[in-house]
């Protein structure tokens, strides 16, 4: 009995990053399955009737009790693609008055006259500080073969207002007045149910921005080109054990647990070496590690790729170190450093590549805007998902006339309450002057360069535009919790 | 490593009289600026006017044929600017169609009061934009300014 979403409106960047983020003055659809029961087989019974088997997981439901002798049930298998009357009722199968002379595997079975009035009741919530604030009520009728589809864009429109509320004073601030997120629950509802909304996952937060898009554009309604991503290349997140990743190799009587967290114990002059055999690292090329140590104590950690080894490190928290490539995959190796217990764990690892290719554009098309001095200014980016909890900075290479280079100025944004929205960044401040003899800015974004927890990347549900097909996507209840909006 | 494009902003510090500063939001949900100066032409408009016929029977005593029941009136201003390059006009263009455009009413105090942008429209219509053959050209729109408030009667 479920509901399954198969289509999201996301798109993915590359192997590792995808866009959440829509334009709301273009259709922002999900599209979905109805699928009352998953069938396993389809078999001619005799000749004006086929068994239809379900799945096993199925029967021991307490909905059996809505297939009865009598009553109606469409099928989807093969060739069947109708409303059929249940002729009777096995244990596990049911005889259903039709035959088209095939048989067929797969599918699923949804009940008729049994679900009069069917439809999907949803709630859409918006984000607003921290919390979901529900904005609309809707209700969605699945097409005859269960199939439907959300189109959320004109409930969120109402949202968004073009109040221009920046201070033309602050280095960056974001604008919820043209951007945010949001995130839905449903309900399926018949004559005489008696369902609860499912319950909220954070995962599923999906973000607009009051654009809209024209015809021909790459990633269609999707806003990818202008979402920033870090390149990453790989992410351990919780899973260091042999065959996930990682060789482990432990010196005699060390002790070694994955719960999660890699958890590691030695004794005087032990070792452990995480040896990494999936990522899948370019020769000559430059790669950032970031590590997050969670305990350390009288042990040493180094990352070493062929020969080169980084700079050890001795305390806990997130760490990042740059490789060179040499061909061949690196590796973690944590060692002992003296007298006493020798304890060490590893949160996560992500590796990503030095050199993005996905170079994200500000809300702006290909032209060159002019500053006038002395006017308020700003350029407006995506401060997205992809890139929560990363330090960022802006960087102006001022220019001359001749576009030769003056000088260059790098500041930190302000990340801490600024994320999963558009951000107004400012490029002159009101009280202090540009270089003198200044005709051009270039202006960009980078990750600093201090080490900072690299926005773990929440795939969860995400992965790819389909949901974990067959397994109840949202679940029944009514409880949440709001975890990563700051 | 970095995250975005480099936008190379043009960076005009002429000082500038009579300035009129807009401001607008394009396609994508970003702000766009321009600031038009020197000499902008202002124009004054009036219509919408609803007008009511009395049936006057007693011409000696009436006071009107006609009266006013309700009219609009407003400023405007011819906006222009002269002899610019494509990448401008383009940029300028956006303008035309965009649902928010306001003009910065204290352009003078704004770093201390704070920006006051007032919601101005523009008149809609075809406008000739730049020859295929030519590099630079001129380009000029209208805005109407809010409304003034009339009584009706």
């Amino acid at each position: 009995m479920s509901l399954i979403i198969t289509q999201r409106p996301v798109a993915n960047i590359d192997s590792f990053n995808v866009s959440k983020w829509n334009a709301a003055f273009s259709p922002i659809i999900y599209k979905g399955q109805r699928q009352d029961k998953t069938v396993k087989s389809v078999k001619i019974y005799n000749s004006s009737s086929v068994k239809v088997t379900w799945n096993a997981e199925w029967t021991k439901g307490t909905s059996i009790s809505e297939i009865e002798t009598g009553t109606s049930i469409y099928l989807n298998s093969g060739k069947y693609d109708g409303v059929y009357d249940v002729l009777s009722v096995l244990t596990d199968a049911v005889i259903l008055d039709v035959n088209l002379g095939v048989e067929s595997t797969g599918g699923y079975l949804n009940y008729v006259s049994k679900r009069k009035n069917y439809y999907i009741a949803i709630e859409l919530y918006r984000i607003v500080d921290n919390e979901y604030v529900k904005i609309s009520d809707a209700i969605f009728r699945p097409l005859p073969n269960g199939q439907f589809t959300f189109d959320f864009s004109s409930m969120l429109q109402k949202h968004i207002s073009f109040q221009n509320t920046f201070d033309y004073d602050t280095l960056n601030e974001r604008d919820l007045n043209i951007s945010g997120g949001f995130n839905f629950r449903v309900k399926k509802v018949w004559q005489g149910s008696n369902n609860s909304f499912s319950i909220f996952s954070d995962k599923d937060i999906t973000y607009y921005t009051g654009s809209s898009k024209q015809l021909r554009e790459q990633y269609g309604t999707n806003m990818a080109k202008y979402v920033p991503v870090t390149n990453n290349v790989d992410l351990f997140d919780g899973d260091f054990a042999n065959g996930l990743g990682w060789d482990i190799t432990s010196s005699g009587s060390d002790k070694v647990f994955y719960k999660g967290v890699f958890y590691w114990m030695g004794i005087n002059g032990a070792f452990v070496t995480l040896v990494n055999n999936r990522t899948t690292l370019t020769p000559g090329a430059s790669y950032v590690v970031v590590i997050k140590i969670k305990t350390i104590q009288n042990a040493k950690i180094t990352l070493v790729c062929g020969t080169t080894s980084g700079a050890e490190i001795t305390t806990v928290g997130i760490h990042k170190q740059t490789i060179i490539s040499n061909g061949t995959s690196f590796y973690i190796k944590i060692e002992s450093t003296g007298l006493g217990s020798h304890k060490a764990s590893l949160e996560y690892v992500q590796i990503s590549a030095d050199v993005n290719t996905h170079l994200a554009k500000f809300l702006m098309d290909d032209f060159e805007p002019t500053l006038f001095a002395g006017y308020p200014f700003d350029l407006s980016f995506i401060f997205s998902d992809n890139i929560q909890s990363l330090e960022l900075n802006r960087v102006r290479n001022f220019l001359d006339i001749n576009k030769t280079a003056i000088s260059s100025s790098t500041t930190a944004l302000d990340v801490s309450s600024n994320t999963f929205a558009v951000n107004r960044l400012l490029i002159e401040p009101i009280s202090s002057d540009l270089p003198a003899g200044t005709k051009y800015i270039d202006c960009y974004l980078e990750v600093g360069t201090d080490a900072k927890e690299t926005g773990v990347y929440v795939q969860g549900t995400m992965d790819g535009q389909v949901f974990n097909a067959g397994v109840e996507p949202l679940q029944q209840g009514s409880n949440y919790d709001l975890t990563i909006h700051p | 490593m970095k995250i975005t494009e480099t936008k190379r902003i043009r960076y005009d510090d002429l000082c500038k009289d009579n300035p009129i500063y807009l401001s607008w939001i394009n396609t994508l949900g970003g702000r766009c600026y321009w600031l038009f100066s020197r000499n902008q032409f202002i124009s004054f408009g009036t219509g919408e006017e609803t007008i009511f016929e009395n049936a006057v029977i007693d011409l000696e005593n009436s006071e009107a044929f006609q009266e006013v029941l309700s009219l609009q009136a407003g400023k405007g201003m011819i906006l222009g600017c002269n002899n610019i390059d494509r990448n401008d006009i383009e940029y300028i263009k956006s303008i035309l169609y965009s649902p928010k455009v306001q003009i910065l009413d204290n352009p003078d105090t704004w770093t201390t009061e704070g920006c006051k942008w007032t919601t101005v429209i523009v008149v809609r219509g075809n406008f000739p934009l730049i020859e295929t053959k030519e590099e630079r050209a001129d380009i000029s729109l209208t805005i109407k300014f809010p409304i003034i408030q009339i009584q009706t009667q």
